[in-house]
C-alpha cells in the first residue's frame, strides 16, 4: 500500500468493547516511583493530543487482549523514550469503571504517516477529569505488572 | 526572662500565692492614657512595659520564691507553622524536611512535560501539615502518622495520608488563590470530596482520617 496517496485511513481495527474482567497496561516513569515501590500519585493523568486538540484528553494504557505488559513498556519507543525509564502497572477495566467519572475506551492507533509509524491495536483511553478521587482510587486499585525494578532485556 | 518581680508580685498581689504554679495569659493592648504612671503599682508599670497582645507565661516557683516571665513563642490557639517546628514529631519533621527535594526538581523532570515547584507552593503545603497535626496534638496529645509529601500536577503538591483504613489525598495547587482539593475514601462506602482553605487549622479533616 502506499500510503503516500491515501488520502484518508481506514482504521483496521474496529473499536471493540472491552470487557469488564479486562486487564489495561500502563507506563510508569521511574521519577514517578519512589525507593519503596509507591507510585506518585501525578503518574494518573490524562494526556492531549498535540496533533489533535479537539480529541479528549484521556490516561493512555494499553488493552491486555492486543498487548504483554513488555510490549506496553517497549512502545516507550514510539515516542522517542527509553523503555528502561519506565516500569508498568496494571489496572482492571471493571474498578476503572466504578470510579465516578472515568471511562474506558478502546481507542487503537494506526498512523503510518507519523514518524516513526504508530501501530497500536491494543491502545485505551482512561477517560474522564483526572481530580483528587479519581487519582487516589487510580493509585489503590493499580498493582505493578512487572515486578518493579527488573530491567528491560532487548 | 528573669525579674526581681518576685517579691514586690507577691507584696502586692491580692492572692495568696500558696503553691508554685505556672500561668499563660494575653497582654492585651493597653487604653492609652487611662492612668497615669504614678497611680500603677509596680506590677502595672512593668506589665504595661510588656508588648501587647503577646501572649507570655508566668511561671511561680514557690519554694525560689521567684517569678518568671516568659515570652510564649505561641501567639494564638492556631499556632503560627515556623514557630511551632521545633515541638512537631520527629516523623513529621523528617517527612517535611526530605520533602524539600521537590524544589530540586526542574521542568521536565520526569521526561513527560511536568513542570518545576515553586516554594510558595512547597510552604504553604508544608505549613498546612504542620498546622494541622500540631492542633491536632493539642487536643488529642498524640502525634498522626506523617503523609506522603509529592510532586502533583502543573506544579501542585499532593499530601497522601494512609492510615490502615483510610487514604487521604490533599492537593495544593500551584495558585495561590485557588483552594486546595481533597478526598478521602476508607474501606466502607465513608468517603469526603471538596474543597479547603489551607490557612485554616482544618482539624475535621484528621478527625475524618483517624475516627
Amino acid at each position: 500500500v502506499d500510503f503516500s496517496v491515501a488520502t484518508s485511513i481506514i482504521l483496521p481495527w474496529a473499536k471493540e468493547s472491552i470487557p469488564y474482567e479486562a486487564l489495561l497496561y500502563m507506563r510508569v516513569h521511574k521519577n514517578h516511583i519512589e525507593p519503596d515501590g509507591n507510585i506518585l500519585l501525578i503518574a494518573f493523568r490524562n494526556h492531549g493530543d498535540p496533533s489533535d486538540l479537539s480529541k479528549e484528553p484521556g490516561m493512555s494504557t494499553d488493552w491486555q487482549e492486543y498487548s504483554s505488559a513488555e510490549e506496553c513498556r517497549q512502545r516507550s519507543r514510539d515516542i522517542g523514550k527509553d523503555p528502561n525509564r519506565y516500569e508498568v502497572i496494571q489496572l482492571s477495566v471493571g474498578r476503572v469503571r466504578d470510579i465516578p467519572g472515568q471511562t474506558v475506551d478502546h481507542t487503537p492507533i494506526y498512523d503510518p504517516h507519523s514518524t516513526p509509524p504508530l501501530f497500536n491495536r491494543a491502545h485505551t483511553d482512561v477517560l474522564g477529569e483526572k481530580d483528587e478521587e479519581a487519582r487516589l482510587e487510580l493509585f489503590k486499585i493499580s498493582e505493578p505488572a512487572i515486578p518493579f525494578g527488573i530491567p528491560h532485556i532487548d | 526572662m528573669s525579674t526581681n518581680l518576685a517579691d514586690r508580685f507577691i507584696e502586692e498581689s491580692a492572692h495568696t500565692l500558696e503553691e508554685s504554679w505556672e500561668e499563660a495569659f494575653v497582654h492585651s493592648q493597653p487604653e492609652p492614657y487611662s492612668r497615669e504612671a504614678s497611680e500603677m503599682n509596680s506590677i502595672e508599670r512593668f506589665l504595661d512595659e510588656l508588648e501587647p497582645t503577646k501572649t507570655y507565661r508566668i511561671v511561680f516557683n514557690r519554694r525560689a520564691d521567684s517569678v518568671r516571665l516568659e515570652p510564649q513563642t505561641v501567639e494564638s490557639k492556631y499556632a503560627a507553622p515556623d514557630e511551632d517546628r521545633l515541638s512537631l514529631d520527629p516523623s513529621i519533621s523528617e517527612a517535611i524536611e526530605s520533602s524539600r527535594r521537590i524544589l530540586s526538581l526542574e521542568d521536565n523532570w520526569d521526561e513527560e512535560g511536568s513542570i518545576a515547584y515553586r516554594e510558595s507552593t512547597w510552604t504553604r503545603a508544608t505549613h498546612f501539615i504542620q498546622n494541622v497535626t500540631v492542633n491536632h496534638w493539642r487536643i488529642s496529645k498524640s502525634w498522626v502518622i506523617p503523609p506522603r509529601i509529592l510532586p502533583g500536577p502543573e506544579g501542585s503538591i499532593d499530601i497522601h495520608w494512609r492510615t490502615p483504613g483510610k487514604e487521604l489525598l490533599i492537593n495544593v495547587p500551584a495558585d495561590e488563590d485557588i483552594s486546595a482539593g481533597y478526598y478521602g475514601s476508607g474501606n466502607t462506602k465513608d468517603t469526603i470530596k471538596g474543597k479547603l482553605d489551607t490557612s485554616l487549622p482544618n482539624l475535621w479533616i484528621l478527625a475524618w482520617l483517624l475516627q
